[in-house]
């Protein structure tokens, strides 16, 4: 019987890799809803953890991908981190990071040389953002090691500015992203650090029996303390943490995220611990963060006790105008699901929404929410992996490569987990990492990049939103900062109304197409399109054609009266 | 290798049981079997489950009929998540006595937890009709309730919890759950009062009722319960920080002792015996580390602290018999061995030690039959159980 099962899943899976495409405009039937294309995309990126069986943490980690259009070309292109050697790492090939440019064409081709990029660190996760407001994205790579930020030449190629810049952190930081949380035009900069291990004195974990030696827990080791850079606008950085009131040693910092989850109109951050509380960190609007972990309720799981958070992101998935939380954590405990309620609190729906019990045979690390099929509400995506290579001989049901899940916003404030006939390609087990979402073939659905820990990356094509409208936002700040990072966008269309923000880096280590996605469903108009830009504008548009990557710059709208107090009226003016 | 593991864990099942007939056991072994067994949940209490499996086994062996070392080891082997091994043993301690409740509800706690949802909901409701009005069937199924979002299903087997347990911590929490679910505040409030009344450092119950305050518009009641939450969290954090540093310098004090650097282990085995003076472990290592540098006397001292802070400990029994050895004591050598195997008559390293002193005093006979049943017991253990380094 397991065999028959095993012969038929096959079957699927081959089937599903090789689909036909639906027919664009169709109702996506029959066929599956994504495919792996990353043969035919020309991106042959391999995540290398450098392990030799000395069971060193780091090893543990895989590394994000970044959506960035590094040449302005208008086709998002793909910077993927990787890690590299480690002590008695027998590594013969590349190991460095790469950046691929998309060609337009579907396809992709390696740029890292060209581009003076390649990082031979051990490299974590990247987070994209225009710091210097010329009008091209800069990068920056967290690294087990010195951190490094690589500011965009505008020719094609980067230049390392670690050093000047004063942003070379030497804890170990997994995560990043940029946002402007004074406001003040220029991008800021958090990074999420994680524990003290150290390769010089690595502990054996596991049990002492041949083949048991196991990865070592964050509980052997100690925190680190976050780190908030402020930029001083002229290319260096200033570290803010204390100042700003978010340094917290006790924190094992794996994602952040930043959104206005409380509507104020500044942008407060979210970081997802390792075995210790989550922090919200709330932006009170004159440089300094409240830690809101505690009366928002998001620090901690159901039954009061602070989970194993991995990945993170924000986003309205019940359409009720307040940022939801996704939080992904390790087996035996559930993926976090918290229902912004919109007075600062949360209320955890994990088990009540269906994601809860499908998860807890799972590592979840990347998490996305995105609208894949068009439809108008936001689902979820979710890459899993578990950390330790051996956990067959020590479970009989945790695997080390896992699937992944694609789950659908059904309305009513559930999701139902999208079956093997659809997405043949994320049931295939791998040791899932960093996700990233973004329309890569500009067709106006998002399509996902998955990074698996030693292993192939992969990118899947979205082949699901093509019966739906859509639009997709590109905001250029003026003003505001240039990639309008922290701008909030009310849509409305067809009486229905959905708030996005434009955000950085999210998920596990990664970072999204910078673009605002919105399914329409059938509606082909935008009826009006309002954007609060981190500067305090307010302005609108109306009866916008659908189906269309549209660039707004701030200041070309209609401008909304102003109000009293800008921060106070988070509401569209117009429902 | 895993399979190895299995076909050997069955083998010791099958010589632990014997074929046919069990005998009926000699007195000796009755008192041999009492102290594995009680060693077993010793260590299971202090959560050192590799020694406590390995005493529950050797208990196993010698009263096959007796279900609790199986319902022992299949806790442990839940633990750690082999819910292979695990259902086998819970079914092996239901085969000997079928009206095990602990037993019983522990292989609903497996179904659940290996996500074999409707297989723990039969089992459960089996449960209901041999076992009714027995808290903790109602507990388990009202869990699986909730976990699939059935609320009026899961408030029913919560408040039946209640009825037949009304200090059942857990009903109350879960049921305050279930109710803050239903939005029913003032019902929710007042259950998780309950639950705290029972334990009054219940995190999950400090953490939701602030919750409910919040939601009923009590905003002082809230922020003293958050207060509460808060406080218990930064201590309880202390705590687990102060463990993991025992584990944190126990680990690597491990890792140095196993790659011969010993003096780089004694500091780590120090900070683990100042941050906890009662951990045996660390006497045996730091006592292990100073006998492999050749200070005996120090060892001696060491080792001997530990014996009296573990009597029963094999281990430190046996290093206290080879610094004996050491420093010529071959009496006070020969005492601590033989002690060490009447501690625990599987362990195979004392009859080594005491095999190689008897040949050295010519008692040629007793070295041989020591030896023989050193050499018995490693192949017993089998290679899978060899020390990695």
């Amino acid at each position: 019987m397991a065999v028959r099962a095993s012969i038929l899943l096959l079957f699927l899976l081959s089937l599903g890799c090789r689909g036909t495409d639906p027919e664009p405009g169709s109702s996506p039937t029959g066929e599956p809803w994504f495919r792996d294309v990353t043969a035919a995309s020309g991106i042959d990126f391999r995540h290398v953890h450098g392990g030799s069986g000395r069971k060193y943490m780091v090893e543990t980690m895989g590394a994000g991908a970044c959506f960035l259009d590094y040449d302005g070309d208008r086709f998002w292109d793909l910077y993927f981190v990787n890690s590299g050697r480690l002590p008695g790492s027998d590594l013969s090939g590349r190991t460095g990071d790469a950046l691929y440019r998309n060609r337009g064409d579907g396809t992709f081709e390696d740029v890292t040389r060209a581009a003076g990029l390649g990082s031979e660190s051990y490299g974590q996760g990247c987070s994209v953002g225009d710091f210097d407001n010329d009008g091209d994205p800069d990068l920056y790579v967290t690294n087990y090691g010195p951190n490094q930020m690589f500011r965009n030449n505008g020719d094609g190629s980067f230049t390392e500015i670690t050093a000047a810049a004063g942003v070379g952190d030497s804890l170990w930081g997994v995560s990043s992203t940029w946002l402007d949380y004074d406001a003040d035009g220029y991008l800021d900069l958090y990074v999420a650090n994680y524990v003290d291990f150290s390769l010089e004195r690595n502990l054996y974990c596991g049990e002492h029996r041949k083949g048991y030696r196991a990865y070592c827990s964050p509980k052997n080791f100690r925190g680190q303390p976050d780190v908030l850079y402020r930029n001083n606008g002229d290319g260096t950085f200033e570290d803010v943490t204390r100042a700003a009131g978010v340094w917290n040693p006790g924190g094992k910092g794996l994602g952040v995220v930043a959104a206005d989850y409380d509507d104020d109109g500044d942008v407060d951050l979210y970081v997802a611990n390792d075995l210790t509380p989550n922090f919200l960190y709330r932006n009170n609007g004159d440089g300094t963060f409240e830690d809101a972990t505690f009366s928002s309720g998001t620090g901690f799981g159901e039954e009061g006790k602070p989970q194993a958070g991995m990945g993170t992101d924000f986003g309205d998935f019940d359409g009720d105008g307040h940022p939801d939380l996704v939080v992904t954590n390790l087996s035996e405990e559930n993926n976090s699901l918290y229902r912004n309620l919109g007075d600062g609190t949360f209320e955890d729906l994990s088990f009540s929404a269906g994601i809860g019990m499908e998860s807890v045979l799972f590592v979840g690390f990347g998490a996305d929410f995105l609208d894949f099929d068009n439809d108008g509400d936001l689902d979820l995506f979710i890459a899993n992996g578990h950390i330790i290579d051996n956990i067959e001989m020590y479970s009989d049901n945790l695997r080390y490569a896992e699937e992944d899940f694609l789950w659908e916003n059904i309305g009513g404030g559930s999701f139902s987990r999208v079956p093997v006939d659809r997405v043949p390609c994320f049931f295939e087990p791998r040791v899932g990492r960093g996700t990233a979402t973004g329309d890569y073939d500009n067709d106006g659905d998002l399509d996902i990049v998955v990074t698996n820990s030693n292993q192939e990356a992969r990118i899947y094509q979205n082949l699901a939103g093509r019966g739906n409208h859509w639009i997709e936002i590109l905001a250029v700040g003026t003003r505001s900062n240039r990639d309008a990072l922290g701008a909030v966008i009310w849509l409305t269309a067809a009486g229905v109304v959905q708030r996005k923000e434009v955000r950085g880096a999210s998920s596990y280590a990664s970072q999204n197409d910078r673009r605002v996605h919105l399914g329409l469903g059938p509606a082909s108009r935008v009826d009006r399109l309002e954007i609060r830009w981190p500067s305090g504008i307010r302005e609108y548009w109306e009866s916008l054609q659908a189906d269309r990557i549209l660039e707004i710059r701030e200041g070309t709208g209609t401008t909304v009266p102003p109000e009293t107090n800008p921060r106070a009226g988070p509401r569209p003016s117009v429902p | 290798m895993k399979r190895f593991a299995l076909v050997a864990s069955h083998i010791s099942l099958v010589l632990a049981l014997g074929c046919g007939t069990e005998p009926a056991p000699a007195p000796d072994d009755t008192v041999r079997f009492n102290r594995l067994y009680n060693r077993g949940l010793l260590f299971f209490h202090i959560e050192e489950y590799a020694r406590a499996e390995e005493a529950l086994r050797g208990a196993v062996q010698l009263r096959g009929s007796d279900p609790k070392p199986f319902y022992y080891l299949g806790r442990i082997y839940l633990m750690e998540k082999r819910f292979g091994k695990a259902e086998e043993m819970l079914r092996e301690a239901l085969r000997r006595d079928p009206s095990f409740t602990g037993a019983d509800l522990l292989l609903a706690e497996l179904f659940f937890q290996s996500r074999r949802l409707e297989e723990g909901r039969e089992h459960i409701e089996r449960l209901l009709l041999t076992r009714p009005g027995t808290p903790e069937v109602y507990y388990q199924l009202g869990w699986i309730r909730e976990r699939q979002d059935r609320i009026p299903e899961a408030l029913e087997a919560y408040r039946k919890v209640l009825e037949a347990d009304p200090d059942h911590v857990e009903g109350w929490f879960h049921l305050g759950l279930v109710r803050m679910k239903s939005e029913a505040w003032a019902e929710s409030e007042q259950a998780f009062a309950e639950a705290l009344r029972r334990d009054p450092e219940h995190f999950g119950s400090l953490f939701n009722l602030a919750k409910v305050y919040g939601r009923l518009g009590l905003a002082e009641e809230r922020r003293e319960i958050l207060a509460r939450f808060q406080d218990l969290v930064k201590r309880t954090e202390e705590q687990i920080f102060r463990n993991s540093q025992v584990g944190y310098h126990s680990n690597l004090g491990i890792t140095l002792f196993n790659s011969g650097k010993y003096e780089e282990a004694i500091p780590e085995f120090r900070k683990v015996l100042e941050l906890n003076p009662k951990l045996s472990n660390g006497y045996f290592y730091l006592g292990s580390s100073h006998l492999a540098l050749g200070q005996t006397a120090r060892a001696m001292e060491i080792l001997g602290k530990g014996a009296d802070l573990a009597p029963d400990d094999e281990r430190i029994l046996t290093e206290l018999g080879r610094a004996f050895a050491l420093a010529g004591e071959f009496p006070r050598a020969i005492e601590s061995f033989e002690e060490a195997i009447r501690r625990n008559r599987f362990f195979a390293d004392p009859h080594f030690y005491l095999a190689n002193i008897l040949k050295a005093q010519n008692l040629t006979d007793r070295s041989r039959q020591q030896m023989a049943e050193f050499e018995r017991l490693r192949s017993l253990a089998g290679a899978d159980l060899a020390p990695e380094e």
